[in-house]
């Protein structure tokens, strides 16, 4: 066949490539009338007709009056549109289970975006709200979806400023990311699975004295041992410089359950340590990480978790 | 950070801009009333104050048995009241009554935007009432808030952050730069929009009353138009205007007399069945013309001096020198008439106020209508009387000579208050009160001749009118409103009597105003116009408002296809479709050429207004051959080009490169 839909969507998506940020001009805004625009246009027809069967000048004036209206609604419209810039920014970061996010900046050099709507499709966009700044850090939900990297497939914007009668829509094929992690799910240690105790430090006993030394000044409180202050009176701190101290580790050998169980478990771990104060060490299938500690160092355990296996 | 929530599920709720709404209607129902019921308006206020409780007690609607009781009762009452004759007025009724209904359960977006679109076309329908300048003021006023709930409703979701003032002045701003934009291009469609004639009859409204001079006459009805200052019609001349007491503006012919009323014997002007509106297209003229521009009197006569010849194609000649126009005039409507000298009328020096006049005959039925007369028994002081003269005098032209004296010599007395009258009132006026107001006396002296057996009948119009001097045009009031007779004599034709002017010569030379100016009844109806006859500050300024109505109806009401046809064939050379096409295409790139360099040139991302200036600079610059280099500053690309031998080019670029810089760098925007 001559023309063919995936013809034309191949052809489509050449002509909006992916990208960071877009600028919306001629190039990628489409117009056309609304529905109501329809309606209105009829309603201009039959304004027109009365006037000629009645030769009324008045009712003529008012049509034209009106009729100019749309006209010119038309280019309102599409500069509404024209020259909003649209930037896909920092990933958005979530839970299975929860809605994912997709975080953009709408902003425009001159006057402000008025009466957008914003979605994935045209049915389910919804209107932004905007404000009287010039710039606005915006995020859109969406549907559940399951663990790993989401891209949006593409970003439907449209307006019908200024009376509603035109349509003025774009898609943007936006790189905006969100990472869905597994659902953080707590379960015990699976000591049975432990083949060898070689990587897995986590369950060292916490007794263990050898990194333990005096309270000196400057020393964090976080760091202080306070069942030890209740027994002994003394304030003691667990020293993690020292070396000997060997880091807790999120292996996926801790547990044995099924794969997508087994994530959530993890997940569920690097949240908790995360909280905590003690850096820790991460090893799945594929990927290892150094311990250490963090917001960058727990995102990348997330990101690792989200990706495994896709 | 924002969140915009992805439903599947949602509704499209908005919040209703109901005091817009009810401003509308209520100005809608305003521009209105004139022509709908006053059941309609009760129950129209009624909704609205419902309504408007309603929302102050922020519930969302009407409770639902009310809006059915509301519904049931009010179509049912519209059912009874008018049945199944289909007229405008009906139509305006129903598209009220709709609006309103709705009024009553509006929620949504949608219902809100079919609200609005009836509201559109009920304003186009109240055009077809009322074209004046003060009605369509009102209606624009209605336009604009329409334009502006839809405005709003487009913009209301997405405004949760901004306050209610900056908003409202925001959105006026946009609304006010969209109309201001739309006006040029509004003028000049209405301009050049080609106007054709009408695809269809249309029904044309029937019982509208206004002001005016009816097609029955009963004694009194003539001085109740003296209570009203309302314009009947202005009449622009080719030539000078004539002598006043020449202005006698035939409107009706009524020569059937039933004791009480003299009417029309039958209506006129049927042979003629079209009712395809037409505006009128002037003819060619030979002889002295003049112009009328008719106010709407929802009736196709209209108004001619004597002996003139129809001049424009709206118009047609019906009999006894009367003219009707071909449809009811609905809206102000213009007609042409030329009198050719040998038509004039000619005044008679032996029969005092008599005109010889022409081409008044009947088509058919010659006379016998003329003659007729009420039964025997009324009146029988009269009929004595014209039996005592018809014994005294040998010709009927004596008579009719002694009779009109009579009305000079006897005691009578021209008044707008004349005392009532019984069952013989011919009599009762002649012989006891002898005193009336023109229609007393054209009657009488009309059933006096007939009795004498003189062909006579009676004949109501205007006489006179009011001479503004600063734009030339004659301006005829309804009080104004006049009644004489035409009688019949063998030998000599038909003549035009007036037995008003031989009792009151100054109804004629003064007007009404002179004859009775200080009589309480005179103008009683309009307050302004009385106080306006009395000081002449006052009368100049109604005389300038009547002005502004004039070239109202002139430039805007009455701007039709003849008069765009001069006009193209003035402004374009020739009257052809091509060059109004060709007008329309230069128009539409002109203004998509400015469109483009206006918004186009902001909407380029990235620059500064001052950059954009000066990048169209540059490329004019680069149409002489001046490129800059790349990387090259504005200031030493202006060195370089200072120099050449373009001295001009190099000025004007030191200019916007000063502008430049001082836009850039001052770091103010």
């Amino acid at each position: 066949m001559f023309f063919s839909l995936e013809k034309l969507s191949e052809w489509l998506s050449s002509r909006s490539p992916r990208k960071k940020k877009f600028t919306l001009s001629q190039s990628n805004i489409y117009i056309f009338p609304s529905s109501y625009g329809f309606a209105f246009l009829a309603l201009l027809v039959v304004m027109l007709l009365t006037a000629i069967n009645y030769q009324n000048s008045l009712i003529y004036l008012l049509t034209f009056l009106l009729g100019t209206m749309f006209f010119l609604s038309i280019w309102f419209c599409f500069l509404n549109l024209s020259g909003l810039n649209v930037e896909a920014l920092e990933p958005g970061r979530c839970f299975e289970g929860e809605l994912t996010h997709f975080n953009y900046r709408t902003s425009r050099d001159n006057g402000l975006p008025i009466a957008l709507k914003v979605g994935l499709d045209k049915t389910t966009a919804e209107p932004i709200p905007f404000s009287l700044q010039q710039c606005e850090d915006l995020a859109l939900f969406t549907t559940k979806k399951l663990r790993g990297r989401h891209r949006i497939h593409r970003l439907y914007i449209e307006s019908r400023f200024p009376f509603g009668l035109v349509l003025a829509w774009t898609w943007l094929k936006l790189d905006a990311e969100c990472w869905v992690y597994p659902e953080p799910l707590f379960s015990l240690p699976d000591f049975t699975a432990k083949e060898s105790g070689e990587n897995n430090s986590k369950f060292v006993s916490k007794d263990d004295l050898s990194d333990l030394r005096n309270y000196q000044p400057g020393d964090a409180t976080a760091r202080i041992l306070w069942k030890k202050f209740a027994s002994k009176d003394t304030l003691i701190v667990r020293d993690y410089d020292s070396g000997s101290y060997s880091p807790e580790w999120v292996d996926w050998d801790n547990y044995s359950d099924p794969t997508e169980k087994r994530l959530k478990h993890l997940c569920f771990d690097v949240c908790q340590l995360s909280d905590g104060t003690q850096p820790y060490g991460f090893n799945i299938p594929g990927l290892s990480i150094e311990p250490g500690l963090g917001e960058l160092h727990k995102r990348k355990c997330l990101d690792g978790l989200a990706l495994f296996d896709q | 950070m924002k969140a915009n929530m992805s439903m599947k599920y949602k509704v499209h709720r908005v919040s209703v801009p109901v005091m817009a709404l009810l401003l509308i209607t209520f100005l809608q129902l305003l521009s209105h009333q004139d022509h709908t019921p006053v059941w309609l308006s009760i129950f129209t206020i009624m909704v609205c104050t419902l309504r408007y409780f309603s929302h102050k007690n922020a519930q969302a609607s009407i409770p639902f048995f009310l809006r059915i009781i509301l519904v049931i009762s009010s179509s049912s009452v519209f059912f009874l009241y008018y049945r199944t004759n289909f007229t405008v007025e009906m139509a305006a009724s129903f598209l009220l009554l709709a609006c309103i209904l709705k009024l009553i359960e509006i929620r949504t977006r949608k219902d809100i935007i079919i609200f609005i679109y009836t509201m559109f076309y009920l304003s186009s329908v109240s055009f077809l009432f009322e074209q004046g300048i003060l009605h369509t003021l009102l209606q624009l006023i209605v336009i604009t808030t329409c334009l502006y709930v839809l405005f709003v409703i487009q913009m209301d979701e997405g405004s949760l952050k901004s306050s209610h003032f900056n908003l409202l002045r925001m959105h006026s701003k946009s609304m006010l730069k969209l109309m201001g934009l739309a006006l040029p291009i509004v003028v000049i469609i209405f301009l050049f929009f080609p106007r054709i004639s009408p695809l269809w009859q249309m029904p044309i409204k029937s019982s509208v009353s206004k002001v005016g001079i009816s097609s029955e006459m009963s004694p009194g009805d003539v001085s109740k138009l003296a209570k009203s200052s309302e314009p009947a019609f202005r009449v622009t001349f080719d030539e000078s205007v004539p002598d006043k007491s020449k202005l006698y503006w035939k409107g009706l012919i009524l020569d059937q007399f039933d004791g009480k009323k003299w009417m029309q014997s039958a209506e006129r002007g049927l042979f003629f069945r079209s009712s395809k509106v037409d505006t009128g297209r002037f003819y060619d003229t030979q002889y002295p013309s003049y112009q009328v521009m008719l106010e709407p009197h929802q009736q196709k006569w209209v108004f001619s001096l004597e002996g003139s010849r129809l001049a424009s194609s709206n118009v047609h000649l019906s009999e006894m020198g009367l003219f009707n126009l071909k449809t009811e005039a609905i809206q102000a409507t213009r007609y042409q008439m030329e009198i050719p000298p040998q038509n004039e009328p000619v005044r008679l020096r032996d029969i005092p106020t008599g005109f010889s006049i022409m081409q008044v005959d009947r088509k058919s039925g010659y006379q016998l209508q003329d003659l007729q007369l009420p039964s025997q028994s009324s009146n029988p002081r009269s009929q004595d009387y014209i039996r005592q003269l018809q014994r005294r005098f040998s010709s009927d032209e004596q008579l009719l000579v002694y009779l009109l004296n009579q009305f000079r010599t006897d005691t009578f007395f021209y008044t707008l208050e004349p005392p009532l009258l019984g069952d013989n009132f011919v009599d009762e006026f002649i012989f006891d009160t002898k005193a009336g107001f023109c229609g007393h006396y054209a009657g009488s002296m009309a059933y006096l001749l007939r009795l004498a057996g003189i062909p006579a009948r009676v004949v109501i119009g205007y006489q006179g009118g009011e001479y503004n001097m600063q734009s030339d045009y004659l301006l005829v009031s309804q009080y104004d409103a006049h009644a004489w007779v035409e009688a019949h004599l063998p030998g000599r034709g038909w003549l035009r009597l007036d037995p008003t002017a031989m009792v009151s010569p100054l109804r004629i030379s003064d007007g009404i105003g002179g004859s009775l100016g200080n009589e309480r009844t005179f103008l009683q109806d309009s307050p302004f116009a009385s106080a306006a006859m009395k000081y002449g500050a006052l009368n100049w300024i109604r005389l300038r408002l009547d002005e502004i109505n004039f070239q109202w109806q002139n430039l805007v009401v009455n701007y039709n296809q003849d008069q765009q046809e001069s006009l193209i064939v003035k402004v374009l050379g020739e009257n052809s479709l091509l060059r109004v096409a060709l007008l329309f295409a230069y128009l539409f790139i002109a203004f998509f050429i400015i469109a483009m360099l206006y918004f186009g040139f902001k909407s380029i991302s990235g620059y500064t207004r001052a950059e954009k200036k000066y990048m169209i600079w540059l490329f004019v610059l680069a149409r002489f051959g001046y490129k800059r280099h790349k990387g090259e500053t504005p200031r030493l690309f202006l060195q370089r080009l200072q120099m050449t031998k373009h001295k001009r080019l190099a000025n004007i670029t030191a200019k916007h490169t000063r502008q430049l810089e001082e836009k850039q760098y001052r770091g103010t925007r």
